[in-house]
């Protein structure tokens, strides 16, 4: 039965599904839900390999968003509401395993010296998943507040007005993190495969 | 546009976050400066890492299983409720810790005032007070004096020595 009244929601509106969540029709959470789990899904991958983590991180990310639906501005957009939710349920979870614990931009060893040498394209031998395993493997190593300004602009395809909105930051500091995050990847991928480097 | 103002819109151009007004004038720089080119070009490499990777299935039924979770007052499984179980414990520990710490510090202060009080050395020279054991060495350096003094008289010589089991002082009176 749920099944066929959530094939009768799709085309109604995000703000409208909210609501009716809030009264207590379970069906349209469950829409909302289906709406977006694929990007949800896409989004906590970047940051975990492991499927069963990203599964929970992901239920999790669904659960907190209806406990806080009451909060949700209904003039804002829920997928970046939801992202947000991701994002810091995510982090909240390697903070808590003491994974990767959030640097400062100002960490001289973070920002460190400019590469010398820009990046070359990867070989067009290396298939895209193993592209993508080595650009995974390099933003692991990534302080979180670099590695988040890249996964959503460089991957998720996010505008810097978004990403300022979904980590509450201005888009100035968007952009000197993403310079900075940028250059250390970069630097990160040349040390590891030297062979990608060219004199600028 | 000089290559100093360019180059830090590079990036903004690439994202598509210029304006067409600000965009314009980069992209005019670009077509004549072949300096500022290959710096764009640099990065669109750079951005040729992070290739779209395959969508992840999503578990069948996950949109009705959460929902339903959700309905029914379920919270996850990361998230709050044995992590505060947790911190409770945990702040429990910490606060008898805490409170082991301020008594001993305590009590270390009392000691440290009594020893301050009661066994600091008098006067400002400092050294041991031997008063007492230095009367008591003179009266028993006396006693052994007398002793010797009387051992020929008691004990003569090839006798066995039953006064070592009597007292110091024993013989003083005879």
């Amino acid at each position: 039965m749920a099944l066929r009244l959530m094939k009768s929601l799709p085309e109604i509106e995000d703000q409208e599904l909210v609501a009716r969540t809030l009264d207590g029709d379970r069906d349209a959470f469950g829409v909302l839900v289906e709406r977006y789990q694929d990007r949800v899904f896409g989004l906590v991958r970047h940051y975990t390999r492991n499927p069963v983590e990203v599964e929970d991180i992901v239920q999790d990310t669904f659960l907190k968003a209806f406990t806080r639906l009451s909060s949700f501005q209904r003039q804002g957009s829920f997928h970046n509401w939801v992202y947000r939710i991701a994002v810091n349920t995510t982090l909240d979870l390697f903070k808590r395993q003491g994974r990767n614990p959030v640097q400062t931009v100002e960490d001289p060893e973070v920002i460190g010296a400019p590469p010398t040498r820009s990046l070359m394209r990867p070989d067009a031998q290396l298939k895209e998943r193993e592209i993508a395993e080595v650009t995974h493997k390099v933003l692991a190593e990534l302080p979180e507040i670099f590695r988040t300004v890249l996964i959503l602009r460089e991957f998720e395809q996010q505008a810097y007005q978004d990403i300022a909105d979904l980590l509450g930051i201005s888009i100035g500091t968007v952009e000197s993190r993403l310079f900075r995050a940028r250059a250390k990847f970069k630097e990160l991928i040349l040390q590891r495969y030297p062979e990608y480097g060219q004199v600028e | 546009m000089k290559c100093e103002a360019v180059k830090p819109l590079v990036a903004g151009y690439l994202d598509n976050e210029l304006s067409e007004s600000q965009a314009a004038p980069v992209r005019q720089h670009l077509l004549d400066c072949a300096g500022c080119r290959n710096e764009m070009q640099s990065q669109t490499a750079q951005k040729s890492w992070f290739v779209p990777t395959e969508p992840i299935a999503v578990p069948d039924g996950f949109a009705t299983r959460v929902s339903r979770r959700a309905f029914a007052g379920d919270k996850g499984l990361l998230v709050p409720a044995p992590r505060q179980e947790v911190q409770r414990g945990e702040a429990r520990i910490l606060q008898f810790v805490i409170q082991m710490t301020a008594v001993a510090a305590v009590v270390l202060l009392i000691l440290a005032l009594g020893m301050k009080f009661n066994a600091h050395p008098e006067g400002s020279e400092l050294r041991a007070d031997s008063s007492d054991l230095r009367e008591a060495l003179e009266v028993m350096e006396r006693l052994n004096r007398e002793e010797q003094f009387q051992l020929p008289q008691d004990n003569p010589p090839g006798a066995s020595q039953p006064e070592a089991t009597q007292p110091v002082g024993s013989g003083v009176g005879k």
